[in-house]
């Protein structure tokens, strides 16, 4: 049996409670989010320099290049599109539509992932997570649903 | 506009360079300077060309040439005399050849005009249907790029049919991009419940080579097909029963390939519309029969299964174990499953779509690992898998990775998946930097290794990585799926028999398997029908039919290999836990590339190295081995106390600091999974060498010290925290638990200092 899906909304989910980025100039990387994972803590940096755009099309491409004409694709899947873009937060401010990229480090280097939900293993739990929406990755029994660029070796 | 002359309703450009006045004007001085000369020799012309040679309707082409011995041309059709060099631009509206005569002298060059994109037709039909009823799409196009079907359907070809099953009034969509496009055509069809629909009659059978062709007598709706390999099939108990499945929906006939020749399959259907499903029809069934043996083309160039340092795939085979009744799941980008050299091997509705209608020219990866696994032997097709009669089926979840897709993907048809090969992994391949898996796909595996096939567990197979001759010289004990117990990390060796520098070593490979290696040759396998996937059948180099490549390569290539092993082992002794077939492997692994001076011998006597594992895997000795060993029966576990030294590292010194656990009455008298989890407190944990040795046992290389990769952003090398990072090793196999366990860290460069905090160690294995 699948864990029930709740369909939250992304950057509602984990975005929040992050701290933004400093302001212009130099993006930098801001403090981790922080969640349990199996009672075991885990943090997510969002990065500076990347943004997700969920259900890929023209439209959207348009505005991210309108947001930052040096924006360009890193990954391309059928359901996200990654952007590297000079400043993810000021393109995030012009295009509201554009979700957080998360790393594991502060660093490019490391796994790059988009928060696309929260998943619940049962539906009272679920249901919970929807009520308290904030808190609903931390909720016992919960688990952030992240999407990631997974790659064939 | 001087120099822009409307001809034929075609707009030209004079564009000469040389002169910069009209045609007419020129032709005047021509004449005149023509009385006063002799004739002229015949002309030559040097150059004459059209860039670009084809054009959209309203795009423009420019038309160059240089001639000498002419003072002037003529260019046809419709623009006239010309200079003896310059250019022009034209737009014709369809295809134009150009003539370009010069005193005797003519080139002709031919200019093509795309055609606007237009959908010439579409329909559907019928327009009227029952929920369910079946309803054929049809259309052509003209001039169209790519199309796609709506609502739901994907991308499709510009000419083409598609069966579609409406549950309600829909109105179908066909969309076309292409030059003056995207275009639009609808084809609405209505659906009309009802409420009554009659039972399906004369089921029958067909029996052909691995498969069955099943059809039946049905008015109107779909068809739901309950199939087992045992009689007495009703509805509620068909999916208990030995090969039970269900195919929903379907249409009439029905093929069900992936089949076991010789076994016979019962099957009964059920007319459906939306809701409503009638009765089961009456029994029938059919028996696959053998075809007769037609020799693979291309086997003979799989030097992985016929060749020096093969797999001895030939000798367990002939031993009559090919894969037969093993279901193999290809976690992957997705297969082409209508592959001519796979379609037999592949299960029918067992395969899962994560985006919905992926189009097929995605799958070229996946494709070629089907192919290594389970390509189906003497069909006189292609090439073999080394389980060449295992059944297969796709997840494709790479193409929509999210964490509760990794999940479904290692759970997805748990009761009846026996293996499962995964090469595929993270996007840190090759940076050095330990990575936990995803809790979600951590919980797949987990429930899919204690709960799958019967609470004896999916074999996970998984690719080690290729990052081991990166910079920051990766390892698979940093990959958090590679690294984890319940699945069976393989590494890759070439022809050679020499391990693929690219590989990654670590404590966790079981074993090695072909790929190519540094010699550069690489494996013969299923690609993409037609030129869409890695061979386009014209590369240099490549294999000359374009079904097939040979140049699949890195622990991709090696892992399915060895899952397709996993599927003989299954075949034999399909009673064996997960746990049993990582002891089959190990124990018969052979000892490859001997001269390494990597090679060791563990505490049970068994040979092991951090590159190849327990050696490179054997088909017919891990057949024999399956067929005595013994199950091991319920897995123990110990947890040791949490030794917390909190030693202090000393900075660049070959020395380090140890810290040993003592272990007594664990229970765990035979080992076979190791996880040794410490929590350093470093700034540059790049800088560390982390050894885990047994008294009387092996030694691990649990972390290599290496360079850390900068971050884009700061510039800085990052290195990942090692915090209760639980480190795996299946070096100890057989091993006692009891004992000294020594843990060994080492600062092997200088500038950043830390401290061992503490470290426990966790043992899984029997009595």
């Amino acid at each position: 049996m699948l864990p029930f899906v709740v369909s939250m909304v992304l950057s509602q989910t984990v975005a929040a409670p992050v701290a933004q980025p400093p302001p212009k100039p130099a993006p930098a990387w801001g403090q981790p989010l922080t969640w349990k994972v199996g009672g075991k803590s885990a943090q997510a940096y969002v990065s500076p320099v990347l943004v997700a755009e969920l259900s890929p099309s023209e439209e959207g491409a348009a505005a991210v290049k309108r947001a930052d004409a040096s924006a360009e694709v890193v990954a391309a899947r059928p359901k996200v599109r990654l952007w590297r873009v000079r400043d993810a937060a000021s393109v995030r401010a012009a295009v509201p539509a554009l979700v957080v990229v998360v790393h594991d480090l502060p660093s490019t280097a490391s796994r790059a992932r988009v928060p696309v939900g929260v998943v619940c293993g049962g539906e009272k739990v679920a249901v919970r997570g929807l009520e308290a929406l904030e808190r609903a990755a931390r909720e016992p029994g919960c688990l952030p649903d992240f999407w990631s660029v997974g790659f064939t070796r | 506009m001087a120099g822009v002359p409307l001809l034929s309703g075609r707009r030209l450009r004079y564009t000469s360079r040389r002169m910069s006045r009209p045609a007419s004007v020129l032709l005047a001085v021509s004449l005149l300077s023509g009385c006063a000369s002799p004739p002229p020799p015949q002309g030559i012309i040097d150059t004459f060309t059209i860039t670009p040679e084809t054009i959209a309707p309203g795009q423009s082409a420019q038309l160059q040439w240089k001639a000498h011995h002419a003072e002037t041309c003529t260019l046809r059709p419709d623009i006239g005399q010309v200079p003896a060099e310059g250019s022009w631009l034209v737009s014709p509206t369809s295809r134009t050849v150009y003539t370009l005569s010069c005193n005797g002298a003519t080139t002709v060059r031919a200019l093509g005009v795309l055609p606007a994109v237009r959908i010439t037709s579409f329909t559907a039909t019928p327009d009227q249907t029952i929920p369910d009823g079946a309803v054929t799409l049809s259309w052509t196009t003209e001039g169209a790029k790519t199309c796609d079907l709506s609502p739901g359907l994907g991308e499709v070809l510009p000419t083409g049919a598609l069966v579609v099953n409406p549950t309600q009034a829909t109105t179908y969509t066909l969309r076309c991009t292409g030059f003056g496009g995207p275009v639009t055509k609808d084809a609405p069809v209505a659906v009309v419940p009802v409420t009554s629909l009659d039972v399906p009659a004369e089921p029958r059978a067909v029996a052909g080579d691995g498969q069955l062709t099943l059809s039946w007598t049905q008015a109107r709706g779909a068809t739901n097909v309950y199939l087992a390999e045992a009689p007495g099939i009703e509805k509620a108990t068909v999916e208990s029963m030995p090969g039970g499945v269900v195919f929903r929906k379907v249409a009439n006939p029905f093929t069900v390939t992936g089949l076991v020749n010789g076994r016979t399959y019962y099957f009964r259907v059920a007319a459906v519309s939306g809701a409503l499903e009638t009765d089961l029809s009456t029994e029938a069934s059919g028996t696959p029969v053998d075809a007769p043996a037609v020799a693979d083309p291309y086997f003979p160039q799989q030097w992985h299964l016929d060749g020096t340092e093969d797999i001895r795939a030939a000798a367990a085979w002939a031993g009559g174990v090919r894969g037969e009744g093993v279901k193999i799941a290809v976690v992957d980008e997705g297969v082409d499953l209508g592959h001519e050299d796979l379609k037999q091997n592949v299960s029918v509705g067992l395969s899962y779509d994560y985006v919905g209608n992926a189009p097929v020219r995605w799958a070229e990866h996946g494709t070629c690992v089907a192919g290594l696994a389970a390509a189906r032997d003497q069909n006189g097709k292609g090439v073999r898998g080394s389980a060449p009669r295992a059944a297969i089926h796709s997840l494709n979840v790479l193409q929509d990775l999210t964490s509760s897709n990794e999940y479904d993907s290692m759970v997805r048809g748990k009761a009846y998946v026996q293996v499962s090969t995964n090469s595929w992994g993270d996007v840190d391949d090759g940076t050095g930097l330990v990575t936990e898996s995803d809790p979600l796909w951590l919980q797949g595996v987990r429930e899919g290794a204690e709960t799958g096939r019967g609470g004896k567990g999916i074999l996970y197979f998984w690719a080690a990585g290729n990052g081991g001759d990166s910079r920051y010289r990766d390892n698979a004990n940093y990959d958090g799926q590679a690294n984890r117990r319940f699945v069976f990390a393989i590494s890759g060796y070439g022809k050679n028999g020499v391990f693929a520098s690219y590989a990654e070593a670590g404590a966790n490979v079981l074993v090695s398997a072909p790929t190519e290696g540094d010699d550069s040759i690489a494996l013969t396998t299923t690609d993409i029908t037609g030129a869409f996937g890695y061979n386009d059948g014209a590369t240099a180099g490549e294999h000359p039919d374009a079904n097939y490549t040979s140049k699949m390569n890195g622990t991709s290539a090696s892992t399915p290999v060895a899952a397709g092993v996993g599927a003989l082992i299954l075949q034999a002794r399909p009673e064996l836990s997960y746990r049993d077939v990582r002891r089959v492997l190990a124990y018969s692994a052979r000892k490859i590339n001997p001269g390494d001076p990597e090679w060791t011998t563990n505490g049970a006597g068994l040979h092991i190295n951090h590159k190849y594992g327990f050696g490179a895997v054997d088909a017919a000795a891990a057949v024999a081995v399956a067929r005595t060993i013994v199950p091991a029966g319920p897995e123990l576990s110990y947890a040791s106390p949490v030794a917390a030294p909190a030693l202090a590292i000393p900075d660049a010194n070959a020395t380090g600091v140890s810290s040993t656990l003592t272990l007594a009455n664990t229970g765990v008298g035979h080992v076979e999974f190791v996880e040794v989890i410490p929590t350093l407190a470093h700034p540059r944990t790049g800088d560390l060498e982390i050894v885990l040795s047994h008294a009387g046992g092996a030694s691990d290389f649990l972390h290599l010290s290496h360079e850390c990769p900068p971050d884009a952003v700061t510039k800085q090398e990052v290195c990942s925290p090692i915090v209760e990072y639980p480190f795996g090793s299946v070096r100890h196999l057989d091993e006692p638990g009891d004992g000294d366990w020594t843990l060994t860290v080492r600062d092997r460069r200088s500038g950043a200092a830390g401290t061992l905090q503490s470290w426990k160690l966790v043992l899984y294995g029997r009595p």
